[in-house]
């Protein structure tokens, strides 16, 4: 059989006869293969800032762990469907057999009135130890992915403060609609005064002047119940409607306002690069054979991350769809470059085919030139596509995307993973049809062939 | 070792039916030669025999060109012997390439039967017909057909790519021999579109006769030249003849090349002349 | 002889008003037998919550003069200390181990189907406007029917529908209500208790049943018991004064 390098020197000799035409077929499929890796880029990057704010500054963790049916009633009926301190033993004591593990963190989740004593504004509190905060907010894939959520004016949290027990940190939103801009580090170490008379401005504006609040709720036990905070720290959620209610405190400071020592919910966080689908199963199955009870959630499911699992399921379809259209483009692109090729070269494989070539032979040597011009064009898509995104990526374009908080920066994500990924499915779809095709063309007879 | 030389030491030698046996208006070889010379020369050669090279049995082909139908071999019978140098001389559309296409196995007869070294082509698959035209046939074209993209020696080399006993010196060897033979062993690296027509043409027959076939078929392989290049090809085609006893079969409708050819078979709108 | 007979027509439809009470004298009087009274008045409280299989117990001991009142938490035990203050048309709530008072809602639950306002004194004539509505009865019992509009919105109910006996001219029943008027709570009072005022002996609440509109099962009652006139000092009913 014919020497291999042989066979592809004339392969690339063929590619490079008719220059310009094969350049111009080179560039669509190059182009069609930057915008499938773009498109890519950009899902990678929305997938994992979207992700590592759910997980890790939604304080989701990669799994987490409920009473039965606990997720749908722990608001209404906070005291039956919280995690008691047995159920955190019994759970921590399973996940100990798991070394994917990274850590776990326990949250109390509770609603009430923040108070200024003239303003009042729902929350929605997370009480978690201070320092699973810090290791949360400190994790390398939260400065990796979403450092603008952890910089200034959010670089402060509770774990910085352990000494003050009933610290809590706000979202900036929050500090406005309450008329408390200031944090702690910046405000008297004092209580403002019992304002009674809330239309006098003076009293008012002694209010902005100190960083302290009061939280009011319904205790788990029914009764009334009313705790001070200092407010030390702003913070963003990364979503936008949690920006109105959100609010961090120390999970022992929320125990006490809601008289409980329970938490709503175990948050598992695992190693970078675990699966979490393939953890969860294993868990699940481990979790319903020693100990019932209990319901388990990815932070991918929607009644966990539902702002993550609307955006990517919305991504995602849109991507395929213009996925569909690139690769048709790539196909038809191909498929033109055989007929063309092939049409003009009809009388050379009518004569190899004379001198004992095969219909097979003829076809692999076209199969190659394609080959060889889907692989020309995607190391030029690659080299397009990394030009594009350090471009892109050092403008630092900030954009408001639909129920972001704030601004994000637009970046874009091209991994070696994306790049050999779009290439292998461009190659796929592109040989396919280069090979459907060539069956084909070189079924013709030989003297046909010969014709011209 | 190939099927023709098997044939060869296991057969004995047989004398043609000489009179009538090649149809009306074919001159015999024969009638050049006397009976006993023949005799004599094909056994100090060896490798001939008086089994037919090829035979053609009340072949017929018909093509459709739109509505109409045209004949294009109307029950030929033909039977070619090792070593000759056989012009088909014809008009245009005569019916030359279409014989020349189906003796070659490049083309299928509607009916009849063709017989390459006594073996019918006719129940070959497309595998098996090319691998007899790899190892047992040359093919000269009327517009060169090199491949553009291949040097000269690449050119001349394409055939022997196939089989694959070969090494790569081995070759190298059989590529230069069939450029010398052909007197291009200066122009191995060169493109041929550098090439004039009779050069071009030259490549092509030592592509044909590089696997040292039994069979060179040429259709009009003078078509595309002058007429002193032409006369030079023809020449040439008629010194490998002897010198190498390939049996060549060519089509021309230049009643002026006849000059060299041993043998010649007119054909007129499908049949042979009588 | 006509005109008499025209006097007459004209007259004796005010005469029968002369005779029955404004709504606002209603509600001033009706006021009164729920502590809306002019000197300080103190009682205990009980009150008793259910809400499908689970019960509740709170006790409160109130402190009120006129529109202001102090309930502090006697019972159950984890609740002693806790204070509400009623102080005008704020509400304060204050335990040990804050560092100051806050101000709440008389809207806010405070058990059961209690809101905070509920355990304070009653002045709907100050904080309400009354339109006559056509008579009722409740049992047997023929009322007087007012529909109550809120005047501002510290109110612990928008509006409400309130039944009056025309017999006793105390309130009888009252419905809490959504500005539209829809539904929220329904109470049913008892006046089993006296207190001397002024020389005279009132009748006062000795219960009131709190039913959520649409599942009348959850329920808070609220027992008065005790209910006597006092002395206190202004500073009781003085925020800043939690904090001592």
């Amino acid at each position: 059989m014919r020497d291999s390098t042989q066979r592809w020197s004339f392969a690339l000799r063929n590619l490079i006869r008719h220059a310009r035409r094969n350049l111009i077929s080179g560039a669509a499929i190059a182009f069609g293969f930057t915008g499938l890796a773009l498109m890519g880029a950009y899902l990678v990057r929305t997938d994992a800032y979207l992700a590592v704010v759910s997980v890790y500054l939604n304080q989701a963790g990669h799994v987490s762990i409920y009473k039965k049916d606990g997720l749908q009633k722990y608001l209404t009926y906070p005291g039956k469907y919280t995690l008691s301190p047995q159920d955190q033993l019994r759970l921590g004591h399973l996940l100990r057999e798991f070394p994917e593990v990274e850590f776990t963190a326990g949250f109390l989740i509770g609603q009430g009135l923040l108070s200024t004593g003239c303003r009042d504004v729902p929350f929605l509190a997370k009480g978690i130890d201070d320092k699973k905060g810090l290791r949360i907010r400190e994790h390398s894939l939260v400065k990796k992915w979403t450092p603008g959520l952890i910089a200034p004016p959010y670089d402060k949290s509770l774990g910085i403060y352990p000494n003050i027990g009933d610290g809590i940190s706000i979202t900036g939103q929050i500090s406005q609609m309450m008329g408390k801009p200031k944090i702690w580090d910046d405000a008297p170490k004092a209580v403002s005064p019992v304002v009674t008379d809330c239309s006098d401005k003076a009293a008012k504006a002694k209010l902005a002047e100190t960083a302290d609040v009061q939280m009011v709720a319904k205790a788990f036990n029914g009764d009334f119940s009313a705790a001070d905070a200092f407010i030390v720290a702003h913070h963003s959620t990364g979503l936008a409607f949690s920006e109105e209610t959100s609010i961090f405190t120390n999970l022992s400071h929320l125990q006490k306002l809601f008289q409980t020592q329970d938490i709503t919910y175990l948050a598992v966080f695992l190693k970078p690069d675990t699966s979490t689908s393939a953890f969860l199963d294993r868990f699940k199955q481990k979790l319903d054979a020693e100990v019932g009870g209990y319901d388990v959630y990815p932070f991918y499911n929607e009644k966990i991350s539902p702002f993550y699992a609307g955006v990517m399921e919305f991504l995602t379809t849109m991507a395929s769809f213009f996925f569909v259209l690139v690769l048709t483009t790539i196909i038809i692109t191909i498929v033109s470059f055989l007929t063309v090729g092939f049409m003009e070269r009809r009388r050379e494989m009518g004569t190899l085919r004379s001198i004992g070539y095969t219909p097979r032979m003829i076809a692999g040597d076209f199969f190659r030139e394609s080959t060889l011009l889907i692989l020309l064009s995607t190391i030029g898509g690659t080299l397009i596509c990394s030009l594009v995104v350090v471009i892109v990526n050092s403008l630092q374009i900030q954009f408001s995307p639909p129920g972001i908080a704030n601004t994000m920066p637009f970046m874009l994500t091209l991994t070696p993973k994306l790049c050999f990924s779009v290439a292998a499915l461009v190659g796929a779809i592109g040989l396919s049809s280069a090979w459907l095709k060539l069956r084909k063309l070189t079924g013709e007879p030989i003297v046909d062939l010969l014709r011209g | 070792m190939s099927e023709s030389t098997k044939e060869i030491t296991e057969g004995g030698l047989t004398f043609p039916d000489l009179p009538g046996q090649f149809g009306a208006g074919v001159d015999s070889p024969d009638d050049q030669l006397s009976n006993g010379v023949a005799t004599t020369l094909r056994v100090a050669l060896g490798s001939m025999t008086d089994k037919p090279l090829v035979s053609l049995s009340d072949v017929r082909k018909t093509y459709r060109l739109g509505e109409t139908e045209v004949q294009a071999l109307r029950g030929v019978n033909l039977r070619v012997l090792p070593g000759e140098f056989t012009a088909i001389v014809g008009a245009s559309g005569s019916g030359k390439s279409t014989l020349l296409n189906i003796i070659g196995c490049i083309d299928i007869p509607d009916s009849g039967n063709v017989e390459f070294e006594g073996r019918s082509t006719l129940g070959l698959s497309e595998d098996e017909k090319s691998h007899l035209r790899n190892r047992s046939m040359g093919f000269v074209f009327q517009s060169f057909n090199l491949v553009p993209v291949l040097t000269v020696s690449e050119n001349i080399e394409l055939p022997l790519l196939l089989q694959k006993e070969l090494s790569p010196t081995q070759r190298a060897e059989r590529v230069l021999s069939a450029m010398s033979d052909v007197g291009l062993q200066d122009y191995a690296k060169q493109w041929p579109d550098k090439l004039s027509g009779g050069q071009r043409q030259r490549v092509a027959i030592a592509r044909a006769l590089v696997t040292s076939p039994r069979l060179v078929i040429a259709d009009e392989p003078t078509a595309n030249l002058d007429s002193a290049t032409a006369h030079r090809i023809v020449d040439l085609l008629a010194e490998l003849n002897a010198s190498r006893n390939v049996t060549f079969l060519f089509s021309t409708h230049d009643e002026k090349l006849m000059g060299r050819v041993k043998r010649i078979i007119r054909i007129q709108d499908g049949a042979f002349e009588t | 002889m006509f005109r008499i007979i025209a006097m007459l027509v004209i007259c004796l439809p005010g005469q029968a008003k002369a005779a029955d009470s404004t709504p606002e004298d209603l509600l001033k009087i009706s006021d009164r037998s729920r502590g809306g009274l002019a000197s300080t008045v103190t009682w205990q409280v009980e009150i008793e919550s259910s809400e499908k299989d689970t019960k509740s117990n709170r006790g409160f001991e109130i402190t009120a003069k006129g529109i202001d009142a102090l309930a502090k938490a006697t019972s159950p035990s984890r609740n002693k200390g806790e204070v509400f203050l009623f102080n005008d048309r704020s509400l304060w709530f204050y335990k040990p181990g804050l560092r100051k008072p806050v101000g709440i809602s008389s809207r806010q639950r405070l058990t059961g189907e209690t809101s905070n306002g509920d355990i304070a004194t009653t002045n709907y004539s100050r904080d309400y406007t009354p339109t006559a509505l056509p008579d009722d009865k409740v049992g047997e019992e023929q009322c007087h029917v007012l529909d109550l509009k809120s005047k501002n919105p510290s109110t612990t109910y928008d509006r409400i529908q309130y039944w009056i006996s025309k017999k006793t001219k105390l309130a009888i029943k009252a419905q809490f209500q959504t500005p539209e008027g829809k539904a929220l709570k329904n109470a049913f009072f008892k006046y089993g208790n006296t207190i001397q005022f002024e020389g005279k002996k009132l009748p006062f609440v000795s219960e009131m049943e709190i039913q959520d509109a649409l599942m009348a099962q959850n329920k808070s009652v609220l027992k008065y018991q005790a209910p006597k006139t006092t002395q206190a000092a202004a500073s009781v009913f003085n925020v800043n004064s939690l904090m001592r």
